[in-house]
């Protein structure tokens, strides 16, 4: 249960700090979405070791669905979760396909598809084009920020104890296997595309429908807002901050994060990038294994609850 | 239409020449010491910077400046190297270093946007056209193809001929023996990090000759991408890798939009990006170790 009390801890107090004012909850909202980004980006780099750039695909995708499906009269929850279904669909696709590829071949891959999607979408004029979609008169009378932030924390909640389930399943075994040594996992019979395809389509799953939530918000579906490189790199970031590999990684990497650069921004106006890049090396310096692998060698009781 | 191919493959080649150059950094690096080195954007944007100054504070054109680019980004490199690569490379998650070389360009980027501002600046160095009536090309085009030339032929003379370049490949192709065969492997660690920043500043300054009006903080991204995807489809960690897959971006780069131009509905200059990622996944999943990478 002590495993269970650090979740329960942080996610109470992002729950009180949403009610406190609407200032908060605007940064809860991007904790949150960078929480659920994060973590279940984990799930295959964190326990397989694979670099996944593509992520924000999976954002786009559940976005566009999204959009697509409220254009057509659909409820937008509904629309969320076909979001969430369709991302999985192309992970499923797109793993098959990239996933025999090994390290680094993987994660350039997967670098490409996200500017060949915005372009095919941007130059194939698909769904609007560069100009997108505009949603604004279709979502108007039901948005709620606290809802959309409700949604990503459920989100957030529901991947950690999937993440914490994988952690001990003959899922996680065979990819934490496949991580330390690709030969000696495939010798003991660990059948890495299927493992790994799995993996991704798990992963693809949350950030398909929080790219619904992104699009609720904005109001607005288009190539370069929904399909950004920038997240891929940010939920990369935030997982190696926070500890790789470990399920409490990822959530107190996020709190980090965004906590960090929004200080920055109020404090610093203007010199706030150039701040916080120095200070992440610093602390990846300081913390190669991470934040959570950091605390977790200097104070051993810590380690039990943490990672 | 022979007018038309051959306008394509002459401006294919030129501008495929210094893709491959900036690439060329970037693949050191990373065959060097297995480091995606994300800093590779503002070291070519830094290049691309020292061109400027060089033009407007001491006159120098794009070409004559490189010299002192060249020692900026050895200079940079060695520096970035000793104060935060080199502590990172033996910590347990060697992609600690990913997250590090990241954060760092960010902050560059962003010193470069404090210090010079976000404007879009330009070097309007201009010597004519060379050319018959049908095919024209700017004379600084040519000077600059033929740097690039000579530099990526000192490049091949550094690493194949002199007792440096031979321990970077030794380095490249197995630390451990190397160092067992006393190859200094700290030292070669550093120059191969250094000359890899180098050849970035370098390739920064001549794109320079390329763009008119494009030196901005935040230039460096876009080639980013392209030189991930060059160093891929030439085959990573091999220099001359990052010359073929040039040459075959920059021929796409300038034939996609001509051809695309022939199929209705889509828009061609945004469709040539897609064109060359695609041809970069095709690449990866027919020979997933590149065009010139061993097996």
């Amino acid at each position: 249960m002590k495993r269970y009390l650090v979740f329960v801890v942080i996610y109470l107090i992002l729950i009180a700090l949403s009610l406190v004012s609407t200032a908060y909850l605007e940064v809860i909202y991007y904790i949150l979405f960078l929480m659920v980004i994060s973590q279940s980006l984990n799930i295959l780099m964190g326990f397989g070791g694979l670099y996944n750039f593509g992520h924000a695909v999976f954002i786009g995708i559940g976005a566009y669905a999204f959009a697509l499906l409220v254009v057509q009269g659909i409820n937008p929850y509904i629309s969320m979760i076909a979001g969430g279904v369709l991302s999985s669909v192309v992970a499923l696709l797109i793993g098959m396909v990239t996933l025999r590829l090994r390290g680094p071949y993987f994660a350039i891959c997967t670098l490409a598809i996200v500017p060949a999607i915005k372009y095919l979408i941007i130059g194939g004029k698909i769904a609007g084009g560069a100009a997108g979609i505009v949603l604004l008169r279709y979502l108007i009378e039901a948005y709620n920020p606290y809802i959309l932030s409700y949604i990503l924390l459920s989100l957030s909640i529901i991947i950690t104890i999937l993440t914490l389930k994988i952690s001990t399943s003959p899922l996680g075994y065979s990819l934490k296997a496949l991580r330390e040594d690709h030969d000696a996992a495939l010798t003991s019979g660990v059948d890495a595309t299927r493992c790994r395809v799995i993996a991704f389509i798990l992963s693809a799953l949350f950030p398909g429908v929080a790219g619904g939530v992104v699009a609720f918000k904005i109001f607005w579906v288009m190539p370069e807002t929904v399909i950004d490189l920038t997240w891929s790199v940010e939920a990369i970031l935030i997982v190696l901050l926070g500890g790789s590999g470990t399920v409490t990684g990822p959530i107190i990497g996020a709190l980090i994060y965004e906590v960090l650069k929004d200080l920055l921004m109020r404090y610093f106006p203007g010199l706030q990038l150039l701040i916080f890049g120095l200070l992440v090396v610093a602390l990846i310096s300081v913390a190669p294994e991470g934040i959570v692998g950091l605390l977790g060698n200097r104070f051993k009781k810590l380690r039990r609850i943490l990672i | 239409m022979f007018e038309l191919a051959f306008q394509v493959l002459v401006y294919g080649l030129i501008i495929g020449a210094v893709y491959g150059l900036a690439t060329m950094g970037l693949n050191l690096i990373w065959g060097v010491m297995r480091v995606v080195n994300f800093t590779h954007a503002e070291f070519l944007t830094l290049g691309a910077y020292t061109a400027y100054w060089a033009w407007v504070l001491l006159g120098l054109n794009p070409i004559a400046s490189i010299p002192l680019s060249a020692l900026l980004g050895f200079a940079v490199g060695l520096l970035v190297f000793y104060v935060i690569i080199y502590k990172l490379l033996f910590s347990p998650d060697i992609h600690s270093t990913l997250v590090a070389t990241f954060a760092l360009g960010i902050a560059l980027a962003e010193l470069m946007k404090v210090l010079w501002t976000a404007d879009y600046r330009g070097v309007p160095w201009a010597l004519g056209v060379i050319g018959y009536s049908w095919f024209s090309i700017p004379t600084t085009y040519v000077i600059a193809f033929t740097t690039c030339v000579l530099i990526i032929l000192a490049m091949y003379l550094i690493l194949y001929r002199t007792y440096l370049g031979k321990s970077i490949r030794a380095v490249i192709w197995d630390p451990g023996a190397a160092a067992i065969c006393g190859v200094n492997v700290k030292r070669t660690l550093a120059i191969g990090f250094a000359l890899g920043s180098a050849l970035a500043f370098i390739g920064g300054s001549l794109i320079v000759v390329y763009l008119p009006t494009g030196i901005n903080p935040y230039m460096g991204h876009l080639y980013l991408l392209k030189c991930f995807v060059i160093a891929v489809v030439g085959g990573l960690g091999n220099p001359w890798g990052a010359l073929v897959g040039g040459l075959v971006l920059g021929l796409i780069e300038q034939a996609a939009p001509t051809l695309l131009g022939f199929i209705p509905g889509v828009e061609p200059l945004s469709f040539t990006p897609f064109i060359g990622f695609l041809a970069l996944i095709i690449v990866l999943l027919v020979r997933p170790e590149g065009i010139l990478g061993k097996r």
